[in-house]
C-alpha cells in the first residue's frame, strides 16, 4: 500500500527511466570483460592472418622448391642429352672410315682389286640392306597397354555417369524374360 | 624542467617519424606520375629479374645408308659477358685472352659497354673446349684467392663472365661427302646441302629465351623439340674412294676442278657426288678461304656446262625414238652442214662417208647429230629435251641446284641454227647430276627417277622412307634398249680406255670447247664422259667431268680411263659380280 502511494507521488516518466537504468546496470558488462572480448577478437585475427600467412609460405616454399627441382631435372636431362651426344660422336670419330682404313692396315688388309676378286654361289644369302634404325612409321604400333585396362581406372566421373545411364537396371530380369 | 626536457625528444621523434613516411610516398608519387621513371625503373629490375638462355636445339644427325654417322653434334661452351654485373672489364679481358686466346682488346671493350634492355649479354666465342673451361676454373680459384678486396680501389673481379654447354655440329669423317652435306655454322643454321635443304627438319630456329630467377615462373620456359635424323643414299666408303679418284685425275691431269656423279638408275639413289675444292665443315669458318668468290661449293649441281659430245646421246634417243632414224639408218657424211646460216663440222673437220647410227654414235660426229635433229624437227627435238628436263632443275634434296638453260624456239635468243648446235651438246647447259638423271633413263628402261640423296628420315622414334619418284617416261623402253646397246658396240668397236674387263658398258665420252665473251676462242674443254652398267641390268650410272684439263683435251683419253677406274671400284663396293657369274646364277 506504501508503495503504491509513493508511485502515485512521482511522474509515471521518470519512474519509466528509472526502470531502464536499472534494466541496463544488470545487463551491463563490466570493463575488464569488455577488454577481455577486445582482446580475443584482435587474437582471432591475428591467429587468422598468421594461419595464412603459413598457408602462403608454405605453399610458397613448396613451390618455389618444386621450381628448383625442375630447374635441377631440366638440367640433368639437357647434361644426359650432351652426354649421349657426346658419346655418340666420339664413337663416330673412333670408327671413321679413315681411321678403320688404317687399322685394317695396321693388321694387313688392304682393298681388293677387281681383278683379285671371285664370286661364290653362297646358298640362302641375301645382300646387305641398307639400315634401319628406328621402327618403320608405317608398321602397326604395338598394342598399348591403356587398352588392358578396365574403363573404371581411366574414364571420368561424367563418363562414369553416363555409361551407368546406358546400362539396364535389371539386367537379369529381362534376361530371363521370355 | 624535466618535462620539457622529455618534451622536446618526443617532439623530435614526432617530427623524424612524420618526416621519412612523407618523403617516402612523395617519393612513391613522383616515381608513379613520372611514366618514364617508372618504365626505367622496371626495365633496371628486368636486367637482373631475368638471365639470357642462348638455345641451339639438338640437330638431328645425318648417317650414311649403312647407319654411319656423317654428321653429330658435340659439347662445347659459350663463353658471355652479362653486361650489368661486369666490375672489372680489365680482368675479364685478360682471362679470356689467356684461357680461351681472344683478343684482348675487343674482349674489353665489350666487358666496358654499358648494359641497357637492349644490350643484356654479349657472346664471346661458342666453341670453348672442356679443357678451356676446367682452365679456366682454376684461374678463376685463383683471382678469387688473390684478390686484396677493401684496399683496391678496382679490385680483380670476374663477376659478369659466364659459360653454358652447348652442342655443336661435328663431321667426324671430315672432308669426306662435305660438299653433299653442307654446313652449320655457330648460329645453328645450315649452309648448302643437305644441312641447308633440310634446316628446318634438322633442327628448330636458335631462339634465346629469358630465364626468369624467380623458380615460380618457371613453368614459362619452352620446350624446345629436337630435330629429324636423315639417313642418305651415300655409301661412306664409295664417297671416299670417288673423291681419292677425282682428287688425283685432277692432279694427274692438271685440270681445274673435277667431278663424279654415282646414281642408281632404277631408284635415283644418288650414291656418291664427288667434287674437287672440299674443305673440312668442321672450320666452318674458313669457308671464305676455300671457296673464294665464283667457286662452287658442289658443283654438280650449281654449276651448268657446255656438255659436248656426252649429250649426243639425248639426240640419238630422240631421233630413234620419234622414228626419224633407226640404228641401221644410213648417213653420207660429206664433212660439213649448213643449217640457219651455220655451217657445222665434225670434230676433226673431216668427211667420214657413208656412216649407220652407230658409226655416228662411235666417231661421234657432229654433222650427223645436226641432221638427225634436223630430221626429227625443232618442234619434236626441243620437246624430248624438256621431258629429258634439260634446262629445269631436277628437285634434288641439296641447296644451291641451278637449272641450266635450253634456248628453245621462242626465246628471243633462239636462231635455227641452234637447233644443229644443241644436237652435240653446244649452246646448252646442263649441270652433272642433270646430265646423269637425264641418262637414268637409258638404264632404267626409259624411265628417270629422280635423282635424291636422303632415303629415310626419323622423327618421334619412327624411320620413314621417302618414296621414290619417277621424273618422267622421255623415251620407250625399247628405245632406251636400242641406244644402250649402240653405245656399247661403239666402245667395245674403239677399244675404248672406258671398258671393264668382265663387264659390259655403255656410255659416251664428251670434249667440249669452252664458251668465252668473243666465242669457241679458248684451247681448253671440258672433258667428260658418261657410262652405265652391266648392260643387261645395269646398276649403276657414271657421269665424270674434268675442267680444262692440261695433259689433253679429249674426254676420250682423259674421262674415259677415269669412268673404268671408278666402275672397277664400285663393282667391287656394291658387290656386282662379273656378267659371266651373274648370268650364271640367272640360269640357274
Amino acid at each position: 500500500m506504501l508503495i503504491s502511494s509513493i508511485e502515485l507521488l512521482v511522474n509515471p516518466q521518470e519512474v519509466i527511466m528509472v526502470r531502464v537504468s536499472n534494466l541496463k546496470q544488470a545487463h551491463s558488462q563490466a570493463p575488464w570483460r569488455i577488454q577481455r572480448q577486445m582482446i580475443g577478437i584482435v587474437l582471432v585475427v591475428v591467429i587468422f592472418l598468421m594461419l595464412a600467412a603459413y598457408a602462403y609460405l608454405d605453399i610458397s616454399a613448396r613451390s618455389t622448391a618444386i621450381g628448383r627441382r625442375i630447374l635441377t631435372i631440366q638440367s640433368a636431362v639437357e647434361e644426359l642429352q650432351h652426354t649421349n651426344e657426346d658419346l655418340r660422336t666420339q664413337l663416330a670419330l673412333i670408327t671413321t672410315s679413315q681411321v678403320m682404313e688404317a687399322r685394317a692396315a695396321q693388321m694387313g688388309f688392304r682393298s681388293v682389286k677387281l681383278e683379285e676378286t671371285t664370286f661364290i654361289l653362297v646358298p640362302e644369302y641375301y645382300e646387305r640392306q641398307p639400315v634401319q634404325l628406328a621402327p618403320q612409321a608405317s608398321l602397326p604400333s604395338a598394342p598399348s597397354l591403356g587398352s588392358n585396362i578396365p574403363a573404371q581406372y581411366t574414364e571420368s566421373l561424367f563418363e562414369w555417369i553416363s555409361r551407368q545411364a546406358n546400362t539396364p537396371l535389371f539386367p537379369i530380369l529381362l534376361r530371363v524374360q521370355p | 624542467m624535466k618535462n620539457l626536457t622529455h618534451s622536446w625528444r618526443f617532439s623530435f621523434l614526432g617530427i623524424i617519424l612524420s618526416v621519412v613516411p612523407i618523403l617516402i610516398l612523395g617519393r612513391i608519387i613522383m616515381v608513379q606520375a613520372s611514366p618514364t621513371q617508372t618504365k626505367q625503373l622496371i626495365a633496371f629490375g628486368e636486367l637482373y629479374a631475368w638471365e639470357p638462355h642462348n638455345i641451339i636445339p639438338a640437330r638431328g644427325q645425318i648417317f650414311d645408308r649403312w647407319g654411319n654417322i656423317l654428321a653429330g653434334n658435340k659439347t662445347v661452351y659459350e663463353v658471355g659477358i652479362t653486361l650489368a654485373e661486369v666490375r672489372n672489364p680489365d680482368t675479364i679481358a685478360l682471362m679470356c685472352s689467356v684461357v680461351f686466346g681472344l683478343d684482348y682488346d675487343k674482349v674489353k671493350a665489350t666487358a666496358e659497354l654499358e648494359a641497357s634492355p637492349d644490350r643484356v649479354y654479349r657472346v664471346l666465342t661458342q666453341t670453348a673446349t672442356q679443357e678451356q673451361i676446367d682452365q679456366f676454373e682454376v684461374m678463376r680459384e685463383r683471382v678469387l684467392q688473390d684478390s686484396p678486396t677493401d684496399k683496391d680501389e678496382n679490385p680483380p673481379s670476374l663477376r659478369g663472365l659466364s659459360y653454358t654447354k652447348r652442342l655443336t655440329r661435328v663431321y667426324p669423317e671430315k672432308e669426306v661427302g662435305s660438299n653433299i652435306l653442307g654446313f652449320v655454322n655457330g648460329d645453328g643454321i645450315g649452309y648448302f646441302g643437305v644441312e641447308e635443304y633440310f634446316n628446318s627438319l634438322l633442327a628448330d630456329k636458335p631462339k634465346t629465351i629469358w630465364l626468369p630467377k624467380d623458380p615460380h615462373l618457371l613453368e614459362n620456359v619452352p620446350e624446345i623439340p629436337t630435330g629429324a635424323d636423315l639417313i642418305l643414299t651415300l655409301d661412306r666408303q664409295i664417297q671416299a674412294k670417288m673423291e681419292q679418284i677425282i682428287d688425283d685425275a685432277v692432279d694427274d691431269n692438271g685440270a681445274e676442278s673435277g667431278s663424279i656423279v654415282v646414281l642408281d638408275p632404277k631408284t635415283g639413289e644418288i650414291i656418291s657426288l664427288a667434287t674437287t675444292t672440299r674443305f673440312d665443315p668442321n672450320e666452318y669458318w674458313r669457308y671464305d678461304q676455300v671457296f673464294p668468290a665464283g667457286t662452287q661449293y658442289n658443283p654438280t649441281i650449281s654449276q651448268a656446262f657446255e656438255p659436248g659430245s656426252t649429250y649426243k646421246i639425248f639426240t640419238m634417243a630422240a631421233g630413234l625414238d620419234s622414228g626419224a632414224v633407226k640404228p641401221e639408218t644410213s648417213f653420207l657424211d660429206t664433212g660439213a652442214f649448213e643449217i640457219g646460216g651455220t655451217v657445222i663440222y665434225n670434230w676433226n673437220y673431216g668427211a667420214w662417208g657413208p656412216q649407220d647410227m652407230q658409226g655416228c654414235m662411235q666417231h661421234s660426229l657432229n654433222v650427223c647429230l645436226a641432221w638427225i635433229a634436223t630430221e626429227i624437227g625443232a618442234g619434236e627435238f626441243y620437246k624430248y629435251m624438256d621431258i629429258f628436263g634439260i634446262g629445269q632443275l631436277t628437285g634434288v634434296d641439296m641447296a644451291g641446284e641451278v637449272s641450266g638453260r635450253l634456248k628453245e624456239p621462242g626465246d628471243h635468243d633462239w636462231y635455227d641454227a641452234d637447233l644443229g648446235t644443241n644436237a652435240f651438246g653446244q649452246g646448252v647447259a646442263a649441270t652433272p647430276l642433270q646430265m646423269a638423271a637425264a641418262a637414268s633413263a637409258f638404264a632404267n628402261d626409259g624411265v628417270m627417277m629422280a635423282p635424291h640423296v636422303v632415303r629415310s628420315m626419323i622423327h618421334n622414334g619412327n624411320q620413314q622412307d621417302f618414296e621414290l619418284r619417277p621424273l618422267g617416261t622421255p623415251v620407250k623402253a625399247e628405245t632406251a634398249h636400242t641406244l644402250t646397246e649402240m653405245l656399247a658396240r661403239s666402245l667395245e668397236t674403239e677399244s675404248s680406255d672406258a671398258l671393264i674387263t668382265g663387264y659390259r658398258v655403255a656410255g659416251k665420252t664428251g670434249t667440249a670447247e669452252i664458251p668465252t665473251p668473243y666465242g669457241y676462242t679458248s684451247n681448253l674443254t671440258n672433258a667428260s664422259f658418261i657410262g652405265w652398267g652391266p648392260v643387261d641390268d645395269p646398276q649403276f650410272l657414271v657421269f665424270v667431268w674434268l675442267e680444262k684439263p692440261q695433259t689433253s683435251i679429249w674426254g676420250s683419253i682423259v674421262a674415259a680411263p677415269i669412268f673404268k677406274e671408278v666402275v672397277e671400284e664400285l663393282v667391287v663396293l656394291l658387290d656386282i659380280p662379273p656378267d659371266f657369274v651373274r648370268l650364271k646364277l640367272y640360269g640357274q
